[in-house]
């Protein structure tokens, strides 16, 4: 008899068996040929008989969570075409002919290339190092006191190692749900390379608000950062590093950065006039730039004043 | 001497000693019928929504107050009504003839004739005895000793300082010189024995300018209210302009000191840690002749304007510059909603200001009841300078924008830099 394949679908990797006999039992108890060990699956689950014409007859044993073929609920089920798709209580299963074709092999992250960025646990660690840099200049740039050794120590555990540690087990326990793997080099190299392009990013955005006298870029900014940045990030990482489905991944990256999206919609000034249109504050530029490079022209007192008589009250809320 | 002969000179010293000055007891005795508790009460529940004091004045119509004791009938004419009693407790209607919202007083008119009317002078020498009557915190009629303090110039002459204790409920009553005639209106009072009176004259001005005035329309009032605001600030920032200004000199920067008599400035400069690598020096200015407005808006007519200077050697200019950035921050007080104030619009421009250049910021808001009525926020930053900063919070509140620009502009103008 030709051999045929049955593929029992699992979180991590899927089994694949290869039989020959014209029966087989798949079920809980040890004398089954497949065991599938599900607590909601019966001991005696489904039999297959494989017949000389080529036709396959599925018989249903459970009492409890009857099994399914190819979605109906019968008790015995006869078809010649494959594959044919068994469901037994939780647990998927198929039985497919020897020459399926199987999907492209994909890409390691970093072509497997010790080299590659992606490819060595280096590179983490690396990383690592020039974010606590960073996070180090962050506390420099922003620190108007005499040095304290404490005080930047405390900045840095504070502001980046601790960020980087909560992104990276989140993702880590997403990632183990989801694929059952733990990839801790390839996520810490992700959120560090996030980490570093957000603090370029953000000096770049506030540069850009002085140059056009206009909160819109750091608006922009933020919004783009968290409604397409994160989602497209941790989109490519799913589908490229942990190799799911475009759909799937795309789903769940929208998933896990809704709640960053959600905060940014909330903080931002532009958004949150849709919203609650009224601020008793006065939202001006207040950001300065020791480049002081500006579009706006400098101009006189008198042209000031003159300009400034157009300057209109602000809405009326409802 | 003989006892008979003492009594004798004593008599004749009696007799022949010059007029002399009323006393409290006197003045309570001659006036406690002329002088009421000003109620304003709301139509539905028939209870007090405010309380304060009034007189008879004029042809004994006419009571005098503070427009601060009536000014709940304003914004809500068809819930609140406004009401007398007298020390027995009778009572009456009373009808709004005329305000003077930038000092703080109205006219209210009966149908019948309220009694005597109390005759006003002008103001005794400073250290003369005072007193205020009126009915504090709803207990009855009652009169505070103190003396006259003279009029305040920082208030723009509108108020006399007033060395008696003045409560809630005595506004609007009168205060007497020891001649028994009335040379202000209490008005309001800071902490102990500081407490604050409206000159006469202003009254007698509000009088003569009524005269042949029928009953405020209702519609009108808060178009009434916002025109004499706006009248009043149109006036005193002339006054402003026309002074002339002193300068202040804050380390490279010479600016514009008091401005006028009505503003005071102050060092505000923050205690710093030892360990800060930078310095600042802050004043503050701000003017003291606020205008009640009502009671969510409470006071506007604020002129405040703050200089911030910020100088380090030892800072980079980036570490500079996220400092001078953090600290770069209006004090306006946003305590109003949206039910008081429109949201501000706010425009940026590069200025060139003595040679140097200002980031500047101007916003402004309106008021949504008071038609014409802005709070206006002006900031300006200096720019291209690596280890020194310095910049300007200009507010303010209640007042006509376009008449504003101007003082903004002198503002500027007034600034110089000195390498």
């Amino acid at each position: 008899m030709e051999p045929l394949i049955i593929e029992i679908k699992t979180r991590g990797l899927h089994r694949y068996q290869a039989f020959d006999k014209p029966e087989l039992t798949l079920g809980r108890a040890l004398d089954n040929d497949i065991i599938l060990s599900d607590p909601t699956v019966e001991p005696y689950h489904v039999k297959i008989l494989r017949h000389e014409d080529g036709t396959i007859e599925l018989q249903n044993l459970a009492q409890v969570n009857p099994a399914q073929f190819n979605g109906r609920q019968d008790a015995e089920y006869s078809t010649t075409i494959l594959p044919v798709h068994i469901r037994m209580g939780r647990i998927s299963a198929s039985i497919l002919p020897r020459n399926q074709r199987v999907a492209a092999t994909k890409l390691l992250a970093g072509n497997g290339s010790s080299n590659h960025l992606f490819g060595h646990p280096l590179s983490a660690v690396l990383l690592l190092g020039l974010c606590i840099l960073v996070g180090g200049l962050e506390y420099y740039f922003t620190s108007y006191n005499m040095f304290k050794w404490e005080d930047l120590i405390k900045f840095v555990f504070r502001e980046t190692v601790m960020s980087i540690t909560a992104f990276v087990l989140v993702l880590s326990i997403f990632e183990r749900l989801l694929v059952n793997r733990w990839e801790i080099k390839l996520i810490t190299i992700s959120v560090a390379l996030i980490y570093l392009l957000y603090q370029l990013l953000s000096v770049l955005a506030n540069e850009l608000m002085y140059l056009f006298s206009s909160g819109l870029t750091t608006s922009i900014f933020n919004l783009g950062w968290y409604l397409i940045f994160i989602p497209a990030a941790v989109s490519f990482y799913l589908i490229r590093v942990t190799h799911l489905g475009q759909r799937k991944g795309f789903a769940l990256a929208m998933l896990i950065s809704s709640p960053f999206a959600v905060l940014a919609i909330m903080q931002n000034p532009t958004i949150n006039s849709l919203f609650d249109n009224f601020s008793s504050a006065a939202n001006y530029q207040k950001n300065l730039s020791p480049l002081n490079l500006h579009l706006s022209k400098t101009i006189s007192i008198d042209t000031f004043i003159e300009q400034a008589r157009d300057l209109k009250p602000g809405e009326f809320s409802d | 001497m003989k006892p008979g002969i003492c009594l004798l000179i004593t008599l004749l010293m009696l007799w022949f000693q010059p007029a002399s000055a009323l006393e409290s007891k006197n003045i309570y005795e001659l006036y406690e019928d002329s002088i009421f508790q000003i109620r304003v009460l709301n139509r539905e529940t028939g209870k007090k929504s405010s309380i304060g004091s009034g007189f008879i004045v004029d042809d004994g119509f006419h009571i005098a107050t503070n427009f601060h004791v009536i000014s709940t009938i304003i914004l809500e004419p068809e819930l609140f009504y406004i009401t007398y009693q007298t020390k027995n407790g009778r009572e009456g209607e009373l009808q709004l003839v005329a305000m003077d919202v930038a000092h703080d007083l109205a006219l209210l008119v009966s149908d019948e004739n309220l009694g005597k009317a109390i005759v006003t002078a002008d103001l005794p020498p400073k250290g003369a005895p005072v007193f205020a009557m009126g009915n504090p915190l709803d207990l009855g009629l009652s009169l505070a000793v103190g003396t006259n303090g003279g009029i305040l110039n920082q208030t723009d002459d509108s108020r006399i300082l007033f060395s008696g204790s003045l409560n809630p409920g005595m506004s609007g009553g009168p205060t007497f010189n020891e001649d028994g005639k009335v040379i202000g209106i209490n008005v309001a009072t800071a902490r102990n024995d500081i407490s604050f009176i409206v000159p006469s004259r202003f009254l007698n001005e509000l009088i003569a300018s009524s005269a042949n005035s029928s009953p405020e329309s209702t519609n009108e009032l808060v178009t009434e209210v916002a025109a004499q605001l706006i009248a009043y600030e149109q006036s005193y920032i002339k006054d402003v302009l026309a002074e002339d200004w002193p300068s202040v000199q804050l380390r490279q920067l010479s600016v514009p000191g008091t401005i006028s008599p009505t503003v005071r400035c102050w060092d505000n400069s923050a205690k710093l840690k030892a360990n800060a690598l930078f310095k600042r020096y802050q004043i503050r200015c701000a003017n003291q002749n606020h205008v009640y407005l009502d009671d969510a808006n409470k006071f506007v007519g604020e002129l405040i304007y703050e200089y911030y200077w910020l100088e380090s050697e030892e800072l980079n200019p980036v570490r500079f510059y996220n400092l001078y950035e953090k600290l770069n921050k209006d004090q306006i007080e946003n305590h109003l909603s949206q039910e008081e104030v429109s949201n501000f619009n706010c425009d940026t421009w590069f200025v060139d200001v003595s040679g140097e250049e200002f980031k500047a910021n101007l916003c402004r808001r309106e008021y949504v009841e008071y038609e014409g009525l802005s709070d206006v926020l002006f900031t300006a930053a200096l720019t291209g300078h690596s280890n020194q900063g310095f910049f300007i919070t200009f507010i303010m509140t209640g007042t006509d924008f376009e008449a504003s620009l101007p003082l903004v502009q002198k503002f500027l103008e007034n600034i110089a830099w000195n390498p």
